[in-house]
């Protein structure tokens, strides 16, 4: 079900009827488990099988880290990162291995490649596997404190956290210390309604209007198309990508915070202007923030992080930027995507280290410019996923010079695209001068943005992140 | 805040809905709007009910609107000629005349375009408020407008600069990929096509031609030409077999492609602009010849 649908919007105004019902008080985990399941299931249901069986992996594994024989309780904090991640290796990547490893025509091969990816396997069982493991570490909690004795009460949060509609099928990742704490009652008087409408309000806007509309444009940017293009539409389409993808994941996070605090959940900021970013490292605390830090936290400093010397430290950041790439999607392009980022990140390190400059007061516009062009160039590798193609598209760039442009192109691109330049342009202003007549006339741009949502909003697509 | 906010969307609303009736704003953006636009000025009756209706695929886009400018082309690209049908039926039009596109008859409807146009809540609103109609975004027609100002500058645009139109620009890229593109439709025209589905796809447009309710002889059948290498493999063979079997020569109208020009597409299946006031000319002289006005 998508988020800018109008079943949306009658399960979305009969969920939180019910759930603040007086009397239904004490059912809202019940009621939003069941608008969860009714979400996930809308378009296929027997993904909810799926669904039911991850959650139920996390449910016995990290009930049985806190309250069984302490003996095994490594093991099975073990067992479950490996359910987590079998499931979805077995999910999102065995076409990928069929493709790479096995004999094309094969019936193992044919199998593999035949299973469907299952929308939001790769957040859901992400945030499996941060149960299990802040279970077992304690790093924020005792285990007893947010895993109730009750078994039948357990498998109630733990499926609920799980299965969260907001954030169910594109994120943010939800870790386990975030949430779990934040699972009790809740009263409509507690509820921050003007910060979920701002949300909510910004998320469709760049969904609906900037991206949507974006789409139709970017959308030449497949192969064969963009051979027929010229130099200066081949570099806007691309700065109208970048633009779109981060309008399209940071709307979508924004819908999900905005939804999310309507049922009193806080959802941490997933997207902190990160084409403003002073450097790589700074992009990717900026970026998807909550892959990077899930990441970080269970991957880069369980490898050792920084503390084991130069090499390792670049040799975690390339594993961990390339594991990354790899969960955006299986094919070899997101890792080499990812990897790409690795060595963005290690040659910055590099650079800073031998000219003992401190990444974290490090501001320069043109450094930022360069940044940004980057990540943009990098973007490619997730519009095109042939390889060969990127290049085709690089070198088209080159040889189909010349000073004309498509008008129709160009301006529709530029004016979608403003939005984001304004928001990241608001964000530097706002940092540096007094801009409070802005937020004194903020209900202004918000109004204008609601209307149009209604009267401007581009043909409906999916969401990009949801086929990762 | 909220309140604020609100009220001044409410304000935004009624200017420029006020605006949208008094103008006659319209502009299209993308292909897929431009689909929207078409079907819409026929579902809100901004076009004529009783008329000659074009229905086709993108290669039926092409077609020249001057050339046909009695005819209301609701070819849409990316889509298939079910989805024009539909938008007829559902609108309770009666053309006088219709025409069918037939090359790419396996190309199944699009859920989601009719959802888009019909879904209760969406059209109930687009009737009352024709702002919230595509060809009347505020945003698109700014930016139409912005364009025609600027295109009054000399240079600025490769249409300006090149008035022979895209296509020069477009021989300038290799030959290799064209014919590349050529050896894909090759291969996707050769495939076998699915008997039952071609006769469900068949039964269909039978059935839609009767919930209109025109007469079988004001229907026409009419072929886009395209690559003479494609013309004549398996799919677009069985097709024609098929569809004389079910809509007999007798009773319906069929426009045949002339055998004696072979017509140059700019990948194999859509026809360049020059070509296509060639072939609109020949449609539109057939149809005369058939009809006699």
């Amino acid at each position: 079900m998508l988020f800018n649908s109008w079943i949306f919007l009658l399960l979305l105004t009969l969920t939180l009827l019910f759930y603040y019902l007086p009397y239904l008080r004490k059912s809202q985990i019940y009621i939003l488990i069941a608008s969860s399941l009714i979400f996930y299931s809308y378009n296929y249901l027997p993904l909810v099988l799926l669904l039911l069986a991850s959650a139920g992996i996390n449910i016995v594994t990290s009930y049985y880290v806190v309250y069984k024989n302490p003996k095994y309780r490594k093991l099975t904090a073990i067992i479950g990162v490996v359910s987590n991640l079998f499931v979805l290796g077995f999910f999102k990547y065995s076409g990928l291995f069929a493709r790479t490893f096995l004999v094309e025509s094969g019936d193992l091969s044919e199998f593999l490649v035949s299973i469907p990816l299952p929308i939001g396997i790769s957040f859901f069982t992400f945030q499996g596997i941060s149960l299990s493991i802040d279970v077992f570490k304690e790093n924020y909690f005792k285990g007893e404190e947010v895993i109730p004795k009750s078994f039948k009460e357990h498998s109630l949060k733990t499926l609920f956290y799980i299965s969260f509609f907001p954030q169910l099928v594109a994120g943010p990742i939800v870790k386990a210390h975030d949430f779990l704490p934040q699972i009790k009652t809740k009263y409509l008087n507690e509820i921050d309604f003007e910060l979920c409408f701002k949300n909510l309000v910004l998320g469709y806007f760049l969904k609906m209007v900037v991206a949507d509309n974006l789409k139709d444009f970017t959308f030449w940017i497949e192969y064969p198309y963009f051979q027929y293009y010229e130099s200066i539409d081949l570099i806007m389409m691309l700065f109208g990508y970048s633009c779109q993808i981060f309008a399209d994941f940071a709307g979508y996070s924004l819908i999900a915070i905005g939804l999310a605090g309507l049922f009193g959940y806080k959802l941490r900021d997933n997207f902190y202007f990160p084409y403003v970013a002073s450097s790589f490292r700074d992009f990717w605390k900026r970026w998807h923030i909550s892959l990077s830090s899930f990441l970080m936290e269970y991957l880069y400093f369980p490898l050792g992080g920084s503390k084991k010397g130069k090499f390792r430290t670049y040799l975690n950041l390339f594993i961990v930027m390339a594991l990354g790439g790899l969960w955006h999607g299986a094919a070899w392009s997101y890792m080499v995507w990812g990897f790409a980022h690795g060595i963005f990140l290690a040659i910055e390190r590099m650079f800073f280290n031998v000219l003992k400059i401190n990444s974290k007061n490090f501001g320069n516009v043109f450094y930022s410019v360069f940044i940004f062009i980057m990540v943009t160039f990098a973007w490619l590798l997730f519009k095109l996923p042939e390889f060969s193609h990127v290049i085709l598209y690089v070198e088209a760039i080159f040889e189909n010079f010349s000073f004309s442009f498509d008008t129709h192109l160009f301006f529709h691109i530029l004016l979608y695209s403003l939005p984001v330049v304004v928001y990241h342009a608001f964000y530097l202003f706002k940092t540096r001068y007094q801009f409070s007549f802005v937020t004194r006339l903020a209900y202004l741009f918000y109004g204008i943005m609601l209307f149009l949502i209604i009267s401007s909003s581009g043909s409906a697509g999916e969401f990009i992140y949801f086929q990762f | 805040m909220i309140k604020k906010t609100i009220l001044i969307t409410l304000l935004l609303i009624i200017c420029y809905n006020f605006i949208v009736i008094e103008s006659d704003l319209s502009t299209f953006q993308s292909e897929s709007s431009l689909n929207t636009i078409k079907a819409e000025k026929l579902i809100y009756a901004e076009e004529s009910k009783s008329q000659k209706i074009i229905i086709g695929s993108s290669l039926g886009v092409r077609l020249n609107e001057e050339i046909l400018s009695e005819f209301y082309n609701l070819s849409f690209a990316g889509l298939s000629i079910y989805d024009g049908l539909k938008v007829i039926e559902k609108s309770e039009i009666k053309p006088d005349y219709l025409l069918i596109e037939t090359n790419i008859l396996w190309r199944t409807e699009s859920k989601s375009f009719e959802e888009k146009l019909f879904h209760p809540i969406s059209y109930s609103l687009k009737s009352y408020l024709p702002f919230m109609r595509e060809g009347k975004q505020p945003l698109a027609n700014m930016t139409s407008f912005v364009i025609n100002e600027l295109k009054k500058i000399k240079n600025i645009s490769r249409e300006e600069n090149n008035s022979v139109d895209q296509e020069e620009h477009n021989q300038k890229v290799d030959n290799d990929l064209l014919n590349k593109l050529i050896q894909e439709q090759k291969k996707s025209f050769s495939e076998e096509l699915n008997d039952k589905m071609l006769y469900e796809n068949l039964e269909k447009i039978k059935s839609y031609i009767e919930k209109i309710g025109i007469e079988k002889s004001n229907v026409f059948f009419f072929e886009m030409p395209l690559n003479p290498l494609l013309l004549n493999l398996e799919r677009p063979k069985k097709v024609r077999e098929n569809l004389y079997q079910f809509f007999p020569k007798n009773e319906y109208n069929y426009i045949t492609l002339p055998d004696t020009i072979e017509f140059i597409t700019t990948d194999g299946l859509h026809l360049s602009s020059s070509e296509s006031k060639i072939y609109s000319n020949y449609l539109k002289e057939s149809f005369l010849k058939i009809t006699g006005n």
